[in-house]
């Protein structure tokens, strides 16, 4: 027979420096690997660690939460078993590691996705987003480690992360940055979000939801009541306290992540003041034409192709093939003649 | 054995507590060996061994409410890593790798629960270097892992003390110091799988 305890004695230091000196290096696994590991587990703990605090918190003003908590349970007992399988968004752009979560939560590849329906749920990585077209109208986009839940044509459930919806934007053509049906209910640990045709972005950390608005305005529905926000003002909402109101800018840093994952804009045969009504819909940025005559000749030109790129890169890579020029300052595109 | 699960189980409370540097530090000292935990019982699939890793980490997450340091906190995720692994080759419609379970302290039974039975095809002694080599290190991996780390730097990969004292932020006395500690660990665990590899072996042949 074969006894492996008399292979070696490891009574001595010496001894135990020559076993391990004959072993080799442990298999480390792949970092790509390990970085996408690392993404879903920690928006799994997220979401974990923010529903535990968030229950804490229901049970201290269970009343004036009743309805909300109504709501909240549905959810949470219905889970997403019960939702009928109907497309709800196709998905436009992707940027890193995206991927749709499986009934055990095990992580299935997105990167052949091309649309999703309720009952599915998105996942972006560390420095990831991923933007969508949504079934009704509007641009919908998720930022880096998010998570969301899609429940209906008409619903998701932000479970943890930072999204943005646009809901006169789409993917088709810049031609309908104006007037859109596009119907989204945003729902929270912390209440629920609706808009009145705006632009806006929804944050949940755990602790509170915060709603940027750029444009319009949106109703949130939380335990304490309907609240309303309107353009450039951001409401932060938590367990408890009143909801804190500030103002903010509409363009900036914040937003950055927005335009990263801008949709593909169809520009063919469009005038080029569609063109710069979208860039400034995208960025955040005021747009004015320095003269009448500007403005006329923006109207008349027209464009041919696809915008696939950001749209600041699509500003500096479109325009100079005109006869106009532009600048950016404090917030403002000003478009001139080119000189 | 004791302040080492009462470690784990202050690292967990920061955990559920939201504290981000604790799920770090969680996730750098796990993922690894739970990884390599997975791969030898996953026919060394690394497909498989990532998927059922993140699996068993995301379980893992929500249950961690539920550990109460009775055991390494290693030792519990592999045992819901090795849960996950069973249900994956049961969907993949796969036999599931032969597995030798002894009764006897927990860290010994996860530690000979990745042990695999040798290719018929191959020799014999060949088999058993090979086995020894890669025992070293499963017990590396049954160590903290900062133990196992300071090890592996040092005697594996060459790092002096100085080097690895760098690395870790510490004096080269207080490196001195943990590598001593964990060589002595080292000796410990290894010496535990051996026998109780060798305590498996007498009673196959028994039977």
């Amino acid at each position: 027979m074969t006894d492996m305890r008399n292979d070696i004695s490891l009574e001595s230091d010496a001894a135990v420096e020559a076993l391990l000196g004959k072993a080799s290096p442990r298999l480390m696994p792949p970092p790509a690997d390990a970085e996408a590991v690392r993404a879903a587990v920690r928006t799994e703990w997220q979401v974990m660690t923010g529903h535990r605090r968030s229950r804490r918190r229901f049970v201290g003003f269970a009343a004036a939460a009743s309805v909300l908590v109504a709501g909240f349970l549905t959810l949470e007992m219905t889970g997403t078993g019960n939702i009928e399988a109907v497309e709800v968004a196709v998905i436009d752009k992707r940027i890193g590691t995206v991927f749709v979560l499986g009934k055990n939560a095990e992580r299935l590849d997105a990167a052949g996705l091309t649309a999703v329906d309720a009952g599915q749920m998105l996942v972006t990585g560390e420095a990831s987003g991923v933007g969508l077209v949504w079934g009704t109208g509007g641009s919908l986009r998720l930022d880096a480690a998010t998570r969301v839940e899609f429940l209906a044509a008409d619903r998701i459930y932000l479970r943890a992360g930072r999204i943005y919806f646009d809901s006169g934007s789409a993917a088709a053509s810049v031609a309908s940055v104006s007037g859109s049906d596009a119907r989204l209910t945003i729902a929270t640990d912390f209440g629920e979000v609706t808009h009145v045709g705006t632009q806006y972005m929804v944050h949940a950390d755990g602790e509170r939801i915060t709603v940027s608005v750029r444009e319009g305005e949106v109703l949130i529905d939380s335990a304490r009541g309907s609240e309303t926000a309107g353009r450039n003002r951001q409401m932060a909402i938590s367990g408890s306290g009143a909801p804190s109101i500030v103002n903010i800018r509409s363009w900036g840093a914040a937003w950055e992540w927005v335009e990263a994952i801008s949709p593909n804009a169809d520009i063919d045969g469009r005038p080029l003041s569609e063109f710069l009504e979208w860039v400034s819909r995208e960025t955040g940025l005021e747009l004015r034409y320095e003269s009448a005559d500007v403005l006329s000749h923006a109207r008349r030109e027209r464009l041919v192709g696809i915008i696939e790129t950001e749209p600041r890169q699509a500003l500096g890579a479109w325009l100079p093939a005109t006869d106009l020029g532009w600048r950016i300052e404090d917030g403002v595109i000003y478009v001139g003649k080119a000189r | 054995m004791v302040p080492l699960y009462l470690d784990d189980k202050r690292l967990v409370k920061q955990v559920l507590a939201g504290d981000d540097s604790a799920f770090d530090r969680f996730f750098d000292e796990n993922f690894a060996r739970l990884y390599r935990f997975a791969i030898v019982r996953m026919a060394d699939d690394p497909d498989a061994a990532r998927d059922v890793t993140q699996i068993a980490l995301t379980k893992a997450v929500r249950q961690l409410h539920t550990y109460r340091g009775e055991s390494a906190l290693f030792t519990w995720l592999c045992a819901i890593c090795r849960n996950e692994m069973s249900d994956w080759l049961r969907q993949a419609g796969r036999r599931q790798a032969h597995i030798v379970l002894i009764e006897d302290h927990p860290e010994i039974q996860a530690a000979v629960d990745s042990f695999r039975a040798p290719p018929e095809d191959s020799p014999e002694r060949q088999y058993r270097r090979a086995e020894s080599m890669r025992l070293i290190q499963v017990a590396l991996d049954r160590l903290p892992s900062n133990y196992g780390d300071v090890l592996e730097w040092k005697y594996v990969e060459g790092w002096s003390v100085r080097e690895i004292a760098s690395r870790l932020g510490i004096g080269t006395e207080a490196t001195q110091s943990l590598i001593a500690r964990a060589r002595r660990a080292f000796a410990d665990v290894y010496s535990a799988m051996m026998y109780a590899m060798g305590e498996d072996q007498d009673a196959r042949v028994q039977r």
